[in-house]
């Protein structure tokens, strides 16, 4: 094939020098079939991310183009692979769709797209409480061993490779891609890692090339809950940590060998259940002194309630016996006694009205809040004395015209979620969004719809550990709350800080009746 | 194995040196890695030994009469991949196998045997012999061995075609009319041309450091190889 000594000398200078060459991520994205690229997110040791649409669903997804060789055999491998990642299909696991090829054979990761940052920008920003830092690493560690228990190994954990969508769910990313990555060079690149920071977070086992198990997993778990927690990663001679359970904790994800750690995830976080839910003051990261309990205002997620010390979320809470609803669901509106405890959001409000939050037309007609359509499309207000973790809620609520849901927002452990009925124009009814999804695709919903001008009864039963919910005396959905996170439905523009209100999407509609009852479940 | 910038120990195992170390052993192991080593490296001795003033039929003979003394004559008994290169070792006792064939065939002439130049008659003026003649054929094989790499790479993947294509434009040169014209000729977007080229100069990269590599001992560096091949065909 070599033409001539100018082209042998060419040939030559070409191939001495391939740095002239454009790097991958400076050449064209990869074509697929049914994917629009939109823009590069960015790039690092073992590919190139794009921001893409799967046209076909009409959904975001994020792109990641594997180096590689792209020869038959990589490829074949990727793809048996890549189905493997795919079936990992664990609420806080980054979801790998699929596994495609491009125009010239490279193999690329359909990946699920979330916007919520991650982890390595938070602990740079600190300013969260311990509990909070806690709920995500037990978030991480249920991703963890989800994965293991498919015969997945992560085996590059660290902060950057853990995200967080809109509701602030953990999503942990890039599983498997470095048993997926294993062409000599790349394989290289990512153990020099680039940044030190790559490296602080593997084993030793790891960092010397010996045979992995969940142990190297498990180590950088260990590294990744004392960063959480100091904003410094654990090297050398590292200070301990003043909760000493905690710091046991970490030293056991820490220790030198992988059969002196914990044995599996299950492990850790039996131990982080074992663990107190409330935790002594530590020195945070920055000059943000993190103290007690409840005392950061908003940068704690909990929601405020008039019980400071009962209203810590419980990391781990288990699930009650059989519950009894506190009222007894009737067909039509529930009259329930009147004590000295229940709370009439009602009452009083015609006064405060225009003091309230809001968007729409807010009004109220004899005794009742009514709402009519304005400008936009959803119509919400913020309603005061928002209840604690543990209430029960009764509304009435009459649609007058329209043919969409009107929403009951109530805060939770878990966050702040939605009660929609006849929603999203499908007729069904429930909580959203939990853990991120919405009742289309929660799996949680049931068929409910509004007749216009008839009213219908909504009891919310909320726990610490359940939901419930009746709609005219019957019982709809039940919800346990253990590693849950619940958030507001995105398409409604609810302020970020608004834990209670009801609203109208395209309706108009009346609120008869508003109670909450606090309930002292300890 | 991957080509590496950096000596790696236990690399002369599976680098041709190997097959020079099995060619000196007995048995079909010794067979099938002389074969071998003809295979990939004859051209260039042949090459080289036109170079050196002998004809075609000559140069053949030359070629192929110094594989077989290397069986005959346990030529390969003091090879020793710790010392260096095998272009090195191979064209030092290439060499010393032609003067030998030119001294015995200066006899035969004067008896009326093979018509060649003499040795020292290939020389220039200043006792030379043709400048880098044997590292221009060395290099011009290497290459050839890379390509034929390259293509094997793109045979099993079924994109023969695509490299035959692309193979005017891994000196770095691109096609009149850019990246477009050579999409048009592909049938393909120009963004799938780019990354075709792309990858293919990535490709060529990695198959002739591949080669280079195989030619070194554990204490060489392929940069360093490579540099010296391009002065050579300079």
């Amino acid at each position: 094939m070599t033409d001539s000594p100018d082209d042998l000398r060419k040939l030559f200078a070409a191939g001495l020098q391939p740095g002239p060459f454009e790097t991958e991520s400076e050449i064209q994205p990869p074509e697929l079939d049914g994917i629009e690229i939109e823009t590069l997110l960015g790039q690092g040791g073992m590919g190139v991310v794009y921001l893409a649409r799967n046209k076909r669903l009409n959904r975001p997804v994020a792109l990641k183009v594997l180096h590689g060789d792209g020869d038959t055999l990589e490829a074949e491998r990727l793809s048996r692979e890549g189905k493997v990642l795919a079936k990992l299909d664990h609420a806080h696991i980054l979801r790998v769709y699929d596994v495609l090829f491009d125009q010239v054979g490279h193999p690329c990761l359909m990946l699920e797209y979330v916007e919520g940052g991650d982890l390595a920008d938070r602990i740079q920003a600190g300013g969260y409480s311990v509990e909070q830092a806690l709920i995500w690493f037990r978030q991480i560690v249920e991703a963890v061993a989800h994965a293991h228990s498919m015969r997945v190994l992560h085996r590059d954990l660290k902060p950057s490779n853990i995200l967080f969508d809109p509701s602030g769910m953990v999503k942990v990313g890039d599983f498997g891609l470095a048993a997926l990555d294993r062409s000599e060079v790349t394989f290289t690149l990512t153990l020099s890692g680039t940044t030190a920071g790559t490296e602080a977070y593997m084993s030793p086992e790891q960092r010397n090339g010996e045979k992995l198990d969940a142990g190297t997993d498990v180590y950088s778990l260990g590294v990744i809950l004392y960063e959480m927690l100091t904003g410094r990663r654990p090297q050398g001679i590292f200070s301990a940590l003043k909760d000493k359970r905690l710091d046991r904790i970490v030293r056991t994800c820490l220790l030198e060998r992988s059969e002196d750690r914990y044995s599996s995830c299950e492990a850790l976080l039996q131990e982080l259940d074992r663990t107190p839910n409330r935790w002594l003051p530590y020195v945070a990261f920055g000059t943000v002194v993190l103290s007690v309990l409840g005392f950061l205002g908003n940068a704690l997620l909990r929601p405020s309630g008039s019980e400071s010390e009962s209203a810590s979320p419980p990391l781990h809470a288990q699930p009650t016996s059989t519950p009894v609803p506190l009222f007894t669901p009737a067909p039509r509106a529930v009259a329930p006694s009147v004590e000295k405890t229940d709370v009439n959001v009602l009452s009083g409000l015609e006064e405060n009205l225009a003091d309230l939050r809001s968007r729409g037309n807010w009004s109220f007609e004899e005794g009742a809040l009514v709402v009519q359509p304005g400008r936009t499309s959803q119509a919400w207000i913020e309603l005061p004395s928002a209840p604690g973790e543990s209430y029960d809620l009764e509304v009435v609520a009459t649609r007058l015209t329209g043919t969409d849901s009107l929403p009951i927002v109530f805060p939770t452990s878990s966050g702040v979620v939605a009660v929609e009925l006849d929603a999203w124009r499908q007729g069904i009814g429930g909580f959203q969004l939990v853990d991120g999804q919405d009742l289309r695709s929660s799996g949680r919903s049931f068929p409910i719809r509004y007749q216009n001008g008839v009213p219908l009864t909504v009891l919310i039963r909320v726990r610490r550990e359940q939901l419930q919910l009746w709609v005219n005396g019957e019982l709809k959905s039940t919800l346990a709350l253990q590693h849950r996170e619940l958030s507001k439905p995105g398409l409604w523009e609810f302020p970020q800080s608004l834990q209670f209100g009801v609203g109208a999407w395209e309706s108009s509609a009346r609120f008869d009746r508003i109670v909450w009852r606090p309930i002292d479940d300890e | 194995m991957k080509p590496s910038s950096s000596p790696n120990p236990n690399r002369f195992q599976t680098t041709r040196w190997s097959l020079v170390l099995s060619a000196r052993e007995q048995g079909p192991d010794a067979e099938v890695a002389l074969e071998e080593l003809c295979r990939r490296y004859w051209p260039a001795l042949r090459s080289f030994a036109v170079r050196m003033g002998c004809t075609s039929h000559d140069a053949d003979d030359m070629a192929q009469g110094f594989f077989i003394q290397v069986v005959e004559k346990d030529l390969f008994a003091r090879a020793d991949p710790e010392r260096g290169k095998l272009r090195t070792f191979l064209a030092t006792a290439f060499r010393r196998y032609l003067q030998d064939q030119w001294s015995k065939a200066g006899a035969r002439k004067r008896g009326g045997g093979l018509e060649i130049l003499s040795f020292d008659e290939s020389r220039d003026s200043q006792g030379n012999e043709p400048r880098n003649a044997l590292d221009q054929e060395w290099a011009a094989r290497v290459m050839e061995l890379s390509l034929e790499r390259l293509q094997e790479r793109y045979r099993q993947d079924g994109r023969l075609e695509l490299l035959q294509s692309l193979r005017p434009y891994l000196t770095g040169e691109l096609p009149e009319g850019g990246y477009a014209a050579l999409a048009d000729e592909q049938r393909m977007s120009s963004g799938a041309a780019k990354v075709a080229l792309h990858r293919a100069r990535k490709r060529f990269g990695e198959a002739l450091r591949y080669e280079v590599a195989e030619t070194l001992g554990p204490d060489e560096e392929v940069e360093s190889e490579l540099r010296h091949l391009l002065m050579a065909v300079s």
